[in-house]
């Protein structure tokens, strides 16, 4: 049928799935129009159609040319170099849906076609509104709106991956603001771990932002983890470190008295002190745990000879008055002092070494310190919820997981950005533990993950869940990208760096979003994650445009090659590069930012930027300078 | 505060004045607000009057006033 402008060629080989088309002799230039449109041939990661009986066979382009030719010589002499090798990848039955997978195979000269603007409607148009959201626009026919099923993208999982300043976070920050649309989906519940606190300009008006080290001048919110939801071994890992098998056994001891202690002291409905366990979230007072293992590993005893063993009285070092100087305070983590050992000279002098040890001082001496850090406040001091002597405490938890994932606005962004770094792994897969936790067990609750899911959207997710170093949060994240599906938790990775990230993390995601990604192993990496059959597409990856995506996976019907919609311009995620050159004069209209390296120097005055870092805060207050102290006049090189 | 708006600039998208505080703040087209501290009002004016608000900026205020990203 020369007359059909759509005929590109005839199939010439099939295996498996993938299909060898000659192309026929009205192709060669390349270029065909349908109804007014033109359609280039033989474009890598095209779409054709092989119509057989009353389905349409869809295919995918993956090698054109040469290459793609069968390997018979004298074949390939014949036909010249006029070959396209396709990847089948569905059906669609005529006026039908488009669905995964063939039930048939082509055979020799049957046709194939190429896929016009209307094919492509019928394949990628939403077969139920509700489901889809659009993320952009594809990049063959813009036209056409590049839908994702909602469904599938949340439950399923899914990544995001891209070198930088591929428009990965714009990406995420597009993909965000439609599934936070407030009229289509006012109910969204999304968590976003920012490390680096980017987003928040992004997503201010859909957003609570949540930050250790909050400014309430910009409507953060304080950013609190009580130690007592994390569990044992979690608090462990945070508070002491490492403890061998015989020493965590007994600090878990004590932990556990504390906990049925704090719980006679303020029941809590349901929870009686033999139901609790050490992982139970029960409040307790890590001070006192500080004072009581402290007096343990470090006391002295004045011995008393002839009493029975248990007879011992502390010797603490006494004062001018004959009293103790200082007994210890837990609240303040003040230790008390006790007499050195002494076992010679006059029988009431002597001092004799504690009873029965741990052999955790550095490990104690560390837990005070952090205990007096107030970096370390949102977790071990945390406001409402620090438990007093006596282990009861102002709020509960109810109120940390309300402001998390109940808030008024769809999304919550942790900015983790205050987070020391030592501790950020830890800190995260406790987090991500909580909240699984949490809607795990109130599965059966409209506030529960069933009813409510939930999407957490891990932002720079190369640095927490390496394969080799820390396991806390890799931990966590493999439990929800296991489990998470069944009890409405949804991953969103987000990595410039997918070959660091657990494969097993990786393949778990059902939907991929590819942006541009020029190293060999990451590609190989996200090639060997994709669920797909279409791993030809990846090979575009390196030469993708900025802000472009392949999606593959289950929440789109055919891998898409897309144009990420790019959110308005003041909500642009806080990751723009810096500039060194900016553009302008100093004679025409000025410069289009106020810094770079090719504008004249400002008046430096270092004093600032030592007390940013000392507050541990980005927010800049203006304090008038003191003259002369420390303010540099304007530079020598500088133009009047 | 109340932004003047500049069309006409080619890097600016509008400035503001903090009288108390002596604060002029200018937002790029490019993106970002950029507060300058301790501007006297008389700067303010004449950028009014300036002719090329971007060229003032980056000639008069610009390596005079410590600026911050707000």
């Amino acid at each position: 049928m020369p007359g059909d402008p759509t005929l590109i060629g005839t199939v010439q080989d099939v295996t498996g799935s993938t299909v060898t088309v000659e192309l026929t002799g009205e192709t060669v230039t390349g270029l065909s129009f349908v109804e007014g449109e033109a359609y280039k041939i033989g474009q890598v990661g095209s779409f054709v159609r092989i119509p057989l009986g009353f389905v349409n066979l869809y295919g995918v382009v993956s090698q054109v040319g040469a290459g793609a030719a069968p390997k018979h010589e004298d074949e390939r002499a014949l036909h010249g170099n006029r070959w396209l090798r396709v990847q089948l990848v569905g059906e669609g039955t005529l006026g039908g849906r488009f669905e995964r997978g063939v039930s048939q195979h082509p055979t020799i000269e049957d046709r194939v076609h190429i896929v016009t603007e209307a094919d492509l409607r019928s394949i990628y148009g939403p077969g139920e509104p509700d489901d889809f959201v659009s993320v952009g626009r594809l990049a063959s026919a813009e036209s056409i709106p590049a839908l994702v099923d909602v469904n599938k993208l949340v439950t399923r999982h899914s990544a995001i991956v891209g070198s930088t300043g591929a428009g990965k976070s714009t990406t995420v920050a597009g993909l965000l603001g439609a599934l936070s649309h407030p009229q289509r989906y006012p109910s969204a519940r999304i968590v976003v771990i920012d490390i680096h606190g980017e987003y928040a300009r992004a997503l201010k008006d859909r957003a609570s932002i949540f930050r250790v080290g909050a400014e309430g001048a910009r409507g953060e919110i304080p950013l609190y983890i009580p130690f007592w939801a994390l569990t044992f071994d979690e608090l462990v890992d945070l508070a002491f470190g490492k403890l061998t098998d015989a020493q965590s056994g007994a600090v878990s001891e004590m932990v556990l008295t504390l906990k049925r202690e704090s719980l006679a002291n303020k029941p809590l409905p349901d929870v009686g002190p033999d139901v609790i366990t050490v992982d139970s979230p029960v409040p307790f007072c890590l001070h006192k745990l500080w004072l009581e293992l402290h007096r343990r590993e470090h006391h002295t005893l004045i011995p008393k000879p002839g009493a029975a063993a248990d007879d011992v009285e502390p010797a603490y070092v006494l004062g001018p008055d004959g009293q103790p100087a200082q007994l210890g305070d837990a609240m303040s983590v003040t230790p008390p002092l006790y007499r050195t050992v002494k076992t010679t000279g006059p029988a009431n002098e002597r001092v004799q070494h504690g009873r029965d040890p741990l052999g955790i001082r550095q490990q104690l001496s560390g837990l005070a310190s952090k205990l007096r850090d107030t970096r370390f406040a949102f977790l071990f001091g945390p406001s409402d919820w620090r438990p007093d002597i006596e282990g009861k405490t102002a709020r509960d938890l109810d109120a940390v997981l309300q402001a998390w994932i109940g808030s008024p606005s769809p999304i919550s962004i942790l900015d983790m950005s205050g987070v020391p770094s030592t501790v950020l792994n830890e800190l995260i897969g406790a987090l991500l533990r909580i909240l699984f936790d949490s809607l795990f067990w109130a599965r059966n609750l409209p506030e529960g993950g069933r009813e409510r899911p939930l999407l957490v959207v891990l932002e720079e997710a190369h640095v927490y869940l390496h394969e080799t170093q820390g396991k806390s949060a890799a931990t966590a994240v493999r439990r929800i990208a296991k489990e998470g599906r069944k009890y409405g938790v949804g991953l969103m990775i987000v990595s410039q760096r997918p070959s660091e990230i657990d494969t097993t993390i990786l393949s778990q995601c059902g939907t991929i979003f590819a942006m541009r990604l020029a190293n060999d192993t990451d590609r190989a990496h996200v090639m060997s994650a994709a669920s797909d059959n279409l791993k030809g597409l990846f090979e575009m990856l390196p030469i993708l445009r900025t802000g472009e995506a392949i999606v593959v996976g289950e929440a789109v019907s055919l891998p898409i090659r897309a144009l990420i919609n790019v959110p308005v311009k003041d909500r642009l995620p806080d990751s723009a590069d810096p500039r060194i050159a900016v553009r302008g004069s100093l004679v025409g209209d000025g410069y289009d930012g106020p810094g770079g390296w090719n504008q004249k120097r400002d008046v430096a005055d270092y004093s600032p930027m030592v007390r940013q870092w000392r507050k541990q805060s980005v927010r800049y207050e203006h304090k008038k300078p003191v003259a002369g102290a420390g303010v540099v006049g304007p530079q020598k090189g500088g133009k009047k | 505060m109340n932004w003047i708006d500049t069309p006409e600039s080619s890097n600016i998208a509008r400035f503001a004045y903090d009288p108390v505080a002596n604060t002029l703040v200018v937002e790029f087209l490019k993106g970002g607000i950029y507060n300058y501290f301790d501007v006297p009002e008389v700067v303010f004016e004449q950028m009014k009057t300036a002719p090329s608000k971007g060229q003032f900026l980056a000639q008069s205020v610009k390596g005079v006033y410590r600026y911050a990203r707000a």
